[in-house]
């Protein structure tokens, strides 16, 4: 029976205030002010439209359906703005949680940032202040591991490895597989080797992108359908359906009927026989010699970072300006400064402007992707994004020089 | 007056001029009339201002000024002689033109000169002085040469200056510099050109709301104007990237907003600057002052500058300059550090000095203000009253006066 496993990603970033030169020296509060927070604005938006239905149709899920499983994760600055604006989203994760047998958490970095292709060291501390979280607020441990946007290379699979994960997950980019399957585990071409699951972007994007496009050929997307296509997969193969979790009421709005079509699917995907639903751990941590099984695995081989952004599924979304290219550099030469402070206020500001999501912003190439790009933005446009990052770093520069 | 915009509606320098010149001039007892092409309801009160909105007649259609004046005219559709409007901003200027003579037909008996400035007037001007016989001056802020460095002259705008100032009867300049370029480039015979210089803008706004300090640690160095090639923002990149080599700490600040900003952003993060140059977009008022008075050195690198009023503001406020030679600004401030735009290195050698060394700093800071105190506004209406004396003997020294000729028509 083909396998699917779901893993859904709840982030929500750190978004910069108006921060003007006027303020520098004067003021430290980059992502808020005090006539406006846009960060909680905007999630507790999401939260009505998306955190709080799925997350309470998948709790009833899983309490109603014995055979569903599926995973998530959460990133640690999701968390921290849950924890202050909706508790009530915590408990229903920790409901979830408390389900191991079903529901998997996932590990990533705390600031859900591209560290990895940065600072080892800084993402070993991020990784690490991140599983603390998890284990601390949802009482579990993560074993398998996914990276920021599905970012992937052969060195990060090492680095994660060497962090104790048993399995990496991330996309299935087809020059790299080269007309292998993408339903299969892979080893990464890494010493120490991990096993690695991939994403079908294909079935992801039908539920993730187009299940509300009228223009699709394939519109409207039905439970029986879309079950239909999973038939056409052999035994053993897993599909990896890994998209936002706010796929679920926000990106597809809850009139476009994705709450009942998921409900629908999971309950016909239960009685068929030929599918079955898994979690990332049952794929990647079998029983036995894994030494001998991880050997026997065929190779995914990414020298070149890969992520599950755009049509080109590489780093283009936030490094492909100099925008990007400079502010990134800029944020990670401050590191030993940082650090050598020893401020917590200051290393957390810095770290929240190493979210990926601020790179995102200041992404110019508005072509085919463009229009997703835009509709992400918290700034009206990618130089905006990029001016308020400048006057920030240079106003986190004198803080570090001074200690304050 | 022939006005086009008025703070805290202007888009650049012209505004903040012709405030201050007919401030003094009213102050001077000059009867005085400003019409402008937009209605607003935060006049300077101490102005007698005349709205000539196109908007009155439709009462639907309220335009918000302020109109930019300072984008280069389009290079297509070029006629022989007058060329026909070519964009939104050019038939606004011929609907205008159209309202102030309505409003000069109505109130002849009232008024002896007309002081027209810049292209956006001109068409105005040259209307009444054909139908009513007023003499008028045509005031030159700023040129079509400056704003686009090109020598084709063929544009409407281009041809509104050119017109303008023929058919004028006297041409001023706000600088020797204009000057010379009116005679150069337009070929205006230079004995029809006298140079008035602007008078030195007073930072009041802030008495209400002191202008907040910032950027405590590390010096700061200032650039503010349009985005635009003129102002030689670019200039100003390389400028910190020379001087950043030498100093790491020190701030670079680009205030204002044009058509290079993306350029410049690009280019800030392409010399890997973007935690020394900073952008603070367009300001007004109390952060334009802030920021002025914060800089430890403002440099104004333009390619080209007819007057530069933004650099006596800065020296008003104890902030050394660094001037671009081809500045008009420089003959009013003839002791401050001056370059040719493109001098980089000597500029940066320069901002060091000024900032290493706090003796020649305040010596610099000292004369400046010494040479501004003498250039008041009034000072600028006076010459501006000889002026009008000299273009129409009919017009009273003083006050308004009741018997009044009209001028005859000058050749």
């Amino acid at each position: 029976m083909p396998k699917v496993c779901f893993y859904f990603l709840l982030h929500q970033p750190y978004r910069l205030t108006d921060f003007s030169v006027l303020d520098l020296d004067n003021c430290d509060q980059y992502f808020a002010n005090t006539t406006c927070d846009q960060n909680r604005d905007v999630f507790l938006k999401v939260a009505d439209k998306s955190y709080r239905p799925m997350l309470a149709l998948l709790l009833r899920l899983v309490e109603t359906v014995p055979q569903f499983h599926f995973s998530f994760s959460c990133s640690g600055v999701f968390l921290e703005q849950a924890q202050t604006w909706a508790p009530d989203v915590i408990e229903l994760l920790q409901k979830l949680a408390a389900r191991p047998e079903q529901v998997e958490v996932l590990g990533e970095n705390y600031y859900h940032s591209l560290s990895a292709l940065y600072s080892p060291a800084e993402f070993a501390r991020q990784v690490r202040l991140h599983s603390d979280a998890v284990e601390e607020i949802l009482g579990v441990t993560p074993r398998i591991f996914r990276n920021t946007e599905m970012i992937y290379t052969n060195d990060v699979a090492a680095q994660v490895a060497n962090l104790g994960f048993q399995g990496i997950l991330t996309e299935g980019v087809d020059k790299i597989l080269s007309n292998r399957q993408k339903t299969r585990v892979y080893r990464s071409n890494s010493d120490p080797a991990i096993p690695v699951l991939l994403k079908h972007a294909q079935l992801s994007d039908d539920i993730a992108f187009r299940f509300s496009q009228k223009s699709w050929v394939s519109w409207p997307l039905t439970a029986d359908k879309y079950l239909r296509w999973l038939h056409d997969y052999h035994d053993e193969e897993i599909i990896g359906l890994f998209m936002d979790f706010e796929t679920f009421g926000e990106h597809q709005w809850a009139d476009t009927g994705i709450f009942e079509f998921f409900a629908d699917f999971v309950h016909k995907a239960a009685t068929d026989d030929h599918v079955d639903f898994v979690t990332p751990a049952s794929q990647l941590c079998p029983s036995g010699d894994r030494q001998a099984w991880l050997a026997q695995l065929p190779v995914y081989d990414v020298p070149e970072p890969i992520s599950w952004a755009d049509a080109e599924r590489d780093l283009s979304a936030w490094r492909s300006n100099d925008l990007q290219v400079d502010s990134l550099r800029q944020i990670y030469a401050l590191e030993p400064q940082v650090l050598a402070t020893h401020n917590s206020k200051i290393i957390d500001d810095w770290r929240r402007l190493q979210t990926s999501d601020h790179f995102y912003y200041m992404c110019t190439k508005y072509f085919s992707d463009g229009d997703v790009h835009a509709y992400f933005s918290a700034y009206n446009s990618p130089f905006e994004a990029y001016r308020r990052y400048c006057i920030v770093l240079a106003d986190l520069t004198d803080r570090i020089t001074t200690n304050h | 007056m022939i006005g086009w915009e008025m703070p805290p509606h202007n888009s650049g320098g012209l505004g903040t001029a012709c405030a201050g010149m007919a401030q003094a001039l009213t102050a001077d007892g000059v009867n005085l009339q400003i019409t402008l092409p937009y209605q607003a309801d935060d006049y300077p009160s101490d102005l007698h201002i005349v709205s000539c909105s196109a908007s009155s007649a439709d009462g639907d259609h309220l335009y918000a000024p302020p109109f930019n004046a300072y984008t280069p005219a389009k290079k297509s559709s070029h006629r022989q002689h007058l060329p026909h409007p070519g964009s939104w901003m050019e038939d606004r200027v011929e609907e205008y033109a159209q309202k102030v003579l309505e409003f000069a037909r109505k109130h002849q008996a009232e008024f002896d000169i007309v002081h027209a400035h810049d292209w956006m007037t001109m068409p105005a001007a040259i209307l009444i002085k054909e139908e009513l016989g007023k003499p008028y001056v045509a005031h030159i802020h700023s040129t079509e040469y400056d704003r686009s460095l090109s020598e084709d002259l063929t544009s409407y705008i281009s041809q509104c200056e050119l017109e303008g100032m023929r058919l004028s009867d006297k041409v001023l300049a706000v600088s020797y510099y204009t000057k010379r370029l009116l005679v150069t480039k337009y070929g205006i015979d230079p004995e029809k050109i006298d140079v008035v210089h602007n008078g030195v803008v007073k930072f009041l706004q802030n008495v209400a709301t002191p202008a907040p300090e910032f950027a405590h640690h590390r010096p700061v160095v200032v650039f503010m104007g349009r985005l635009t090639m003129q102002k030689g923002p670019d200039y100003f990149l390389e400028l910190a990237q020379k001087v950043l080599a030498r100093r790491p700490d020190i701030l670079f600040i680009v205030s204002g907003m044009g058509d290079m900003y993306q350029h410049l952003l690009l280019s800030t993060a392409n010399k890997s600057l973007s935690a020394n140059v900073l952008f603070s977009g367009f300001v007004r008022g109390g952060a334009q002052e802030a920021i002025l008075k914060r800089a430890d050195v403002f440099v104004m690198p333009s390619v080209s500058e007819p007057f530069g009023l933004v650099a006596t503001e800065a020296a008003m406020l104890h902030t050394p300059v660094i001037a671009s030679k081809n500045s008009g600004v420089v003959e009013i401030l003839p002791d401050s550090p001056q370059f040719d735009f493109w001098d980089t290195d000597a500029m940066a050698q320069s901002v060091l000095q000024l900032i290493n060394d706090p003796d020649y700093r305040e010596q610099v800071v000292r004369n400046q203000f010494a040479h501004l105190e003498q250039n008041t506004w009034k000072k600028t209406a006076r010459a501006l009253e000889k002026i009008y004396r000299q273009v129409s003997p009919a017009a009273p020294k003083k006050k308004r006066s009741t018997g009044k000729k009209r001028t005859s028509k000058k050749d």
